[in-house]
């Protein structure tokens, strides 16, 4: 039992070498009989004889409604808080003068990520104003903001948890893998049983979307803080906690702020999905020209979202870089 | 004795093999397994070769999906037609309709779609050949029973900006939400407009519920917990009728009756929706090519009572489109007027 390489030749029934290629050879004759006997006493097409389907749906759907009903007094006070903030984000970004918002984008991106970005955020945002996307561009943004900033709120705690204890690394990991590959649409509809149609439905469906990578990198660049760095703080008395924030977060920055560039990312993607719950911004716009079969008007608000996306992602990859380089000449 | 790991695979297909035979044998005594294998068989019989598909715009909500099921299962069962159903919104499917890729459209929804059907019309393709969905109504100023037996002064459009505290929400802040259509409806632009010419615009917001599944959604949940709230809707329809009987029922606000007139007047529309005609619409080659699908669909007429039985087996029964078509077959009776003796034979024997 002890060789389990498909390579090498073992001892199998008296006088017969099994080689890797009779075992195989063997292994798929097995299933093709599998086979053959399934479709001879069987027929095609068999039906699978247990049904549990429809009872389990019908079970969650009673429990969604009885959390909507019993859990009133959580969920209405947090939709109410997020809708706030966000009131207050898209307040401002209302307020904003374009010119200001232009000249502080191109400063931000000279700055950071030089002179190329520069030159394209101020093509892509005067584009963004001359095709009419300036409201719906700003409404993206404010619903970009919040929805990033609570997810970093929640992913940086989270990550550092997991860093810290393998169990709760384990079971996080099959939660986020189904995070990002739950199809939207199956979170959307309860979504907006619990929090009501509009912009906070739809922030809660981006956070689940996109929160993923934020934890798994604020994890990893945790653990990647090299044992002699965490050694040699120990050495010189450091408390954990002490070591928590004085060391190992500060080495740690570059790859969390990875994680925040693919958040910001990922929310980006979702804004389309998030207007089918009555999100507004370019994604309504995207939707609306849609549904009334003008290609052209949604290509226009698609671009817009991209124009977001690219600045936002090279400012913010040119930050990590720039903070890990001052790392590197701190060690 | 050693067993390689393709060996151990082996044995392992076979206890599968042997496992998966004990389930199966058990599930053949379950007569509840073979009604999907007896649903199957029909639609084998072999269909002419001149006889074109039928290919019908699946728009998407409920009654043209479920009538799109039952005309399918009706032409291929009575008539031997193969058939088939792309889904999609209004607007796409009236352009695969002018353009071909499909040939039947169970639910031209007049006035709502006048603009695009002007313009389908001009290619001389398509041609209407029957009456849909009938009893229907669409309104933007709903409210539950509850909302409006508490607030007795409550009965038209009018009354509305007293009664704005019942609609605040935080998103809409100092004015009340009406909750309108979905993007890219036609309804979305009428609903603006009403909005203005009713001079409700200082004391309400229409707020975008995005897509159909949000919009139910929410008024599931607002009449589960009573909440009071204005939205606009249409029926007859399944969530219509599940809130006249769970929910306690809806109320239409008075609105002054519709006519032409208003509609073009400045600000226009300050007048209800019209009741709206919903019709089928085949293209003019497929009226020649299958004249007895036309003929069918020419006596084709769905009226409430079917629209209503159909989507009360579907939310019962949690069946989908295709078995409601088949329940509808084997327990109605309205559709055996529709086709001929022959049909009618045919299909009360593939069952």
């Amino acid at each position: 039992m002890a060789i389990l390489s498909p390579f090498k030749t073992v001892k199998g029934l008296p006088g017969i070498e099994l080689t890797a290629r009779t075992r195989w050879l063997i292994g798929s004759g097995a299933f093709v009989a599998f086979c053959a006997i399934v479709l001879a006493v069987l027929g095609p097409a068999v039906e699978f004889p247990i049904k549990i389907g429809r009872h389990l749906s019908e079970a969650i759907d009673d429990s969604i409604e009885w959390a909507t009903t019993s859990g009133a007094w959580l969920l209405d006070p947090t939709s109410d808080g997020v809708l706030r903030f966000l009131l207050l984000i898209k307040d401002f970004f209302e307020w904003l003068p374009w010119p200001i918002f232009i000249v502080a984008v191109v400063i931000a991106s000279y700055k950071t990520a030089g002179r190329g970005i520069a030159i394209f955020a101020v093509l892509s945002l005067t584009m963004m104003g001359a095709l009419d996307l300036w409201a719906s561009a700003m409404e993206t943004m404010a619903l970009i903001v919040v929805a990033v900033i609570l997810s970093i709120a929640i992913a940086v705690p989270v990550g550092i948890l997991a860093a810290r204890s393998n169990l709760v690394d384990t079971i996080l990991r099959p939660i986020l893998d189904a995070m990002q590959t739950m199809p939207s649409f199956v979170y959307l509809v309860p979504a907006v049983m619990f929090f009501g149609i509009g912009d906070v439905p739809a922030i809660f469906a981006t956070i689940i979307y996109a929160v993923p990578p934020a934890i798994r990198l604020t994890n990893l660049g945790i653990r990647q803080v090299s044992a002699e760095i965490v050694e040699a703080a120990r050495s010189f008395g450091t408390t954990p906690r002490q070591l928590l924030i004085k060391v190992q977060i500060p080495m740690a920055v570059p790859t969390i702020m990875a994680g925040i560039n693919q958040t910001i990312m990922m929310a980006l993607a979702m804004v389309v999905i998030a207007s089918l719950v009555g999100a507004g911004g370019l994604g309504e716009d995207v939707n609306r020209a849609l549904n009334r079969f003008q290609p052209g008007e949604a290509l226009l608000s698609g671009l817009g979202i991209v124009f977001l996306a690219i600045i936002i992602d090279r400012v913010t990859q040119a930050a990590a870089k720039e903070r890990q380089k001052s790392l590197m000449g701190e060690r | 004795m050693k067993l390689g790991k393709f060996s151990k695979l082996a044995m392992l297909a076979g206890l599968t093999a042997l496992f998966a035979l004990a389930l199966a044998a058990c599930g053949g005594d379950d007569p509840t397994a073979t009604p999907t294998a007896a649903v199957a068989a029909p639609t084998a019989t072999p269909v002419p070769a001149e006889k074109p598909k039928l290919i019908f715009g699946d728009l998407n909500w409920d009654s043209a999906q479920i009538q799109n099921a039952i005309a399918r299962e009706i032409a291929e069962r009575g008539y031997g037609y193969e058939t088939d159903a792309v889904p999609g919104g209004t607007i796409p499917l009236m352009q695969a309709l002018i353009a071909g890729d499909t040939n039947i459209n169970m639910e031209l929804w007049l006035p709502n779609q006048a603009d695009s059907w002007a313009e389908a019309e001009k290619s001389g393709d398509l041609q209407i050949i029957g009456n849909s969905l009938e009893d229907n109504w669409q309104s933007s100023y709903i409210i539950p029973q509850y909302t409006a037996d508490a607030n007795p002064g409550l009965k038209s459009v009018t009354d509305l900006p007293d009664y704005v505290d019942l609609f605040k929400t935080t998103a809409t802040g100092d004015k009340g939400r009406n909750i309108g259509c979905i993007p890219g409806w036609e309804c979305e632009v009428v609903n603006e407009k009403k909005l203005i010419a009713y001079g409700l615009d200082a004391t309400y917001e229409l707020v975008n519920p995005g897509s159909m599944a949000a919009l139910d959604a929410e008024l599931v949940d607002a009449f589960t917990k009573k909440e009071d709230i204005l939205f606009y809707y249409w029926g007859p329809t399944s969530l219509a009728h599940k809130i006249d009987t769970e929910f306690g029922g809806l109320f239409l606000l008075e609105e002054p009756a519709h006519s032409k007139e208003c509609e073009a007047a400045e600000p226009a529309w300050g007048c209800a929706y019209p009741l709206a005609e919903v019709l089928i619409v085949m293209r003019t080659e497929l009226v020649e090519s299958a004249p007895d699908i036309a003929a069918f669909l020419a006596k084709y007429d769905f009226n409430a009572g079917n629209q209503i039985a159909a989507s009360n087996y579907m939310a019962e029964a949690s069946a989908d489109y295709d078995e409601v078509a088949v329940w509808f077959l084997q327990n109605t009776e309205e559709w055996k007027t529709w086709v001929t003796a022959d049909a009618l034979a045919k299909i009360a024997a593939s069952f």
